[in-house]
């Protein structure tokens, strides 16, 4: 049963994200609001995904990526982030520093299925 | 179809709170244009809107959030200047979001050409405030001819980089003409360019002039960059003194005003207009109330760990019950349990009651923009100061406490402050203060509004009183007791209507409301110095300790805070005056009995007070003995309304359920003391 763990300050981006992921069979959502909530629950919890905002209080995601990327327990996890429409810069960061892949917002969540389903399978 | 709806709740939700962040966010950005953290919060809270709303295909929200956020991010990065002009414009559109989700909270279509004006005016702002004003002067080598450099290259280069508002050529140098050496230069310049280069770029255009010549470059910060305005370009130019601005304005009239002295509308339409003005400003503040309730997620988890705690006592019971465990039916063990019940029972109240808790700064951070507008109407500067924001008062209490603090915060500005004028007169600072303070003491919530205005006028209250026949003479009354005066229904000591308050809805609505909240209201004021308005809530209205009371066959609660004491009066202390109205004697005070099974119509079992028990109460400092059967004790009850298909019932304030699983009606004290008229 794959965890895939959602970080993002928005609750309507959170509830979209996880009602999104119910159409991946026994798949479960544990959901975080900033950086530092998501490693939190990643100590407590097993996560197989990451699908994590750019833009959040407290610790963003970029902290995020680079924070996972060099924990020897958590490196291999695959993290996907989602970004603003046309932030470029932004984009390149995340995937210079180790995310796997990315996704602008507005949300396709055809797209968002297709991306996480291909990450979950290649594990 | 089920997903679809739940997610856009969810973000309306979330898009009010934001809204709520950005507009309290840009009233602070005002005063600290440069506090960097502020000015990321509401960036983000625009960014996180417009990203959330695309997902789930509100576009056109989206749009709009759009050009608010890149007008935020411009000022971010230091390229726009938050002035007051901005602020505003902002803050209108942060209304119109609001108007937006709100029609999408009830369904209805928004009309988005109504945004228009506003994307409008937004587009100029990022146009025109792009760009940075430089003030250069320029003051040449002499021998610039010889260096076969000409002065007009420069400023041809200059107005290749921007627009060059403003040149001025000093001639105090030139020799007499029998003495003009024709290469020699002896001009300087003061220049004043508008663009959207850097410093180092202009540097660049003066960069072969620069040796031998003095050139002093530097930004000139203007409050709105875009426009600048006409007084601080005339200061600046020397031609007109500050001083004679700042006389200037003063004098400067208000469109109404100079409508009125052209005789193009009467004065009373200006007054009713901007009556109208003020009320719609109120109406909008009003409708932005939510009935949602966002829940700290510690006090729902704090629930679940209580109720997981229930299960497990639960469990426990069930196998004393079946004997299918370790645990046998002695004395002991059901003592325990029981008190763990107990425990556990008491917690969830407790915590089920503080889900109901909000912190009264949602309420209070929407009194600053209530305060800035409607100060901004009169010749009026106010600041809101507000503390204990986070103190947590009850939802319902909340939303019902808004409407009064509306008009008592309105009256502080439009009867309690001088005009700036006024004060600066008598030497006060020209800005007044209203400090918005909450605090909680042991089971109340007090909420004061002080405000350091003239403070109320003792002797047009006492004049006033009697010209309306509330009371007689002064004598006899102290000072607060004169001054609570005008929260007696029918007083209003403005003696006319005025724009902001006064309107026929006096302090006795006030105090009516608040007192229908179980509250009181107090005021104290030191004339020149200022007035402080108190008043206490209860922390919630739906539990109280109540005070159980036997009459007849039925049990009654009385809430404690009527209650002074209980006691069982002697004979000789019962005394009927002037043969109609029967008082008790308490230590000798002689305190009016109200037979409660008259007003009930019931048939008690004693009806002499010497056998049965008289409970004191107390309402406004009228105190009155009740006359019951006997005492059960004190307990804490939870009040629920009789409902709708009651008449109106007089003396009750609701029912509840007691421990033994009867039914109770919770008496109105205050009902019963005003309802009861003495006949002495």
């Amino acid at each position: 049963m794959p965890n895939i763990l959602v970080v993002e300050d928005s609750p309507t981006m959170r509830q979209l994200i996880s009602f999104a992921m119910k159409r991946i069979p026994n798949s479960h959502v544990i959901e975080a609001t900033d950086g530092v909530d998501a490693l939190k629950k990643m100590s407590s919890e097993k996560v197989d995904l990451i699908l994590a905002d750019i833009n959040m209080p407290v610790m963003d995601g970029l902290k995020l990526v680079s924070l996972v990327r060099g924990n020897p327990t958590y490196k291999e996890i695959p993290i996907i982030i989602i970004t603003t429409e046309g932030a470029e810069e932004d984009r390149k960061r995340a995937l210079s520093i180790g995310a796997n892949s990315y996704l602008p917002k507005p949300i396709q969540t055809q797209e968002l299925i297709r991306l996480v389903n291909s990450y979950l399978t290649k594990q | 179809m089920f997903e679809h709806k739940k997610i856009r709740s969810v973000f309306i939700d979330e898009a009010m709170e934001r809204i709520l962040e950005i507009e309290k966010g840009l009233l602070q950005l005002e005063q600290y244009p440069d506090d960097e953290e502020l000015i990321n919060t509401i960036f983000r809270a625009a960014h996180t809107i417009k990203g959330s709303s695309a997902s789930i295909g509100l576009n056109e929200l989206s749009g709009f959030t759009h050009g608010i956020e890149e007008i935020l991010d411009l000022v971010r990065l230091r390229k726009l200047i938050p002035g007051k002009e901005l602020i505003s414009q902002l803050l209108e559109s942060s209304d119109l979001l609001k108007e937006m989700v709100t029609s999408l909270a009830s369904d209805m279509p928004f009309d988005f050409t109504k945004c228009e004006n506003s994307i409008i005016r937004m587009g100029d702002l990022k146009n025109k405030i792009l760009l940075k004003q430089f003030k250069i002067i320029f003051i040449p080598d002499h021998h610039l001819f010889r260096k076969g450099l000409d002065p007009a290259d420069i400023i041809a280069g200059l107005r290749d980089i921007g627009e060059v508002t403003n040149i001025k050529a000093f001639t105090d140098e030139v020799p007499a003409l029998s003495e003009i050496s024709p290469d020699e230069l002896y001009l300087r310049w003061d220049i004043s360019i508008r663009t959207d280069r850097d410093l180092t770029d202009i540097r660049k255009v003066f960069e072969f002039v620069e040796e031998g010549s003095d050139i002093k470059i530097f930004p000139v910060i203007a409050p709105d960059q875009g426009m600048p305005l006409l007084g601080q370009m005339l200061v600046e130019e020397g031609t007109v003194k500050a001083e004679d601005i700042a006389e200037a304005l003063k004098v400067q009239k208000r469109l109404g005003e100079i409508l009125v002295e052209h005789d193009k509308v009467a004065e009373t339409d200006i007054k009713r207009m901007v009556d109208k003005q003020s009320l719609k400003k109120i109406e909008l503040f009003k409708n932005s109330v939510s009935s949602t309730i966002r829940v700290d997620l510690k006090k729902l988890d704090h629930l679940i760990n209580i109720v997981g705690e229930m299960v497990i006592i639960h469990s426990m019971f069930q196998q004393i019950i079946h004997g299918n465990g370790n645990l046998k039916e002695t004395p002991e063990n059901l003592d325990a349990l029981f008190s763990q019940l107990q425990r556990i029972g008491k917690d969830i109240q407790e915590s089920a009651m503080s889900l109901r808790m909000l912190p009264v700064g949602e309420v209070f951070q929407r009194f600053s923009r209530l305060v800035r507008e409607l100060s901004g109407n009169k010749d009026k500067r106010v600041e809101l100061v507000m503390a204990g924001e986070e103190t947590e008062l009850d939802k319902g209490v909340l939303e019902k406490i808004t409407d009064p603090l509306v008009h008592l915060i309105r009256n502080a500005i439009d009867h309690g402050m001088e005009t700036s004028g006024e004060r600066t007169a008598i030497g006060k600072p020209p800005y007044g203060k209203i400090h918005l303070i909450a605090y909680q003491m042991g089971d109340s919530v007090y909420i004061e509004i002080e405000d350091d205005g003239k403070g109320l006028d003792r002797e047009k209250i006492i004049e006033k009183a009697i010209a309306k026949g509330v009371i007689k003479d002064s004598s006899g009354l102290s000072d607060d007791q004169i001054y609570n005066l005008i929260f007696l229904p029918g007083f209003s000591t403005a003696d006319e209507v005025s724009d902001v308050s006064g309107r026929g809805v006096g302090m006795d609505v006030v105090r009516k409301n608040i007192e229908s909240l179980n509250g009181k209201v107090n005021m104290h004021t030191k004339p020149g110095i200022g007035t402080t308005i108190s008043i206490k809530l209860p922390l919630t209205l739906a539990i109280i300790d109540g005070l159980t009371v036997l009459l007849g066959n039925d049990a009654f609660v009385i809430p404690i805070t009527s209650v002074i004491e209980s006691l069982r009066p002697r004979r000789e202390d019962v005394k009927t005056l002037n043969e109609k109205c029967e008082v008790i004697n308490v230590r000798g005070e002689f305190i009016p009995l109200i037979r409660l099974y008259e007003q009930l119509d019931i048939t008690p079992l004693k009806k002499d007070p010497s056998e049965a028990i008289v409970v004191l109460v107390s309402h406004e400092n009228k105190k009155r003995c009740l006359l019951v059967d006997d005492l059960v004790g004190q307990q804490q009850v939870v009040i629920k309304k009789l409902g709708t298909a009651m008449p109106k019932v007089f003396d009750v304030a609701g029912g509840t359920i007691l421990g033994n699983g009867r039914i109770a009606l919770v008496l109105d004290v205050p009902g019963i003391i005003e309802n009861v008229t003495l006949s002495v």
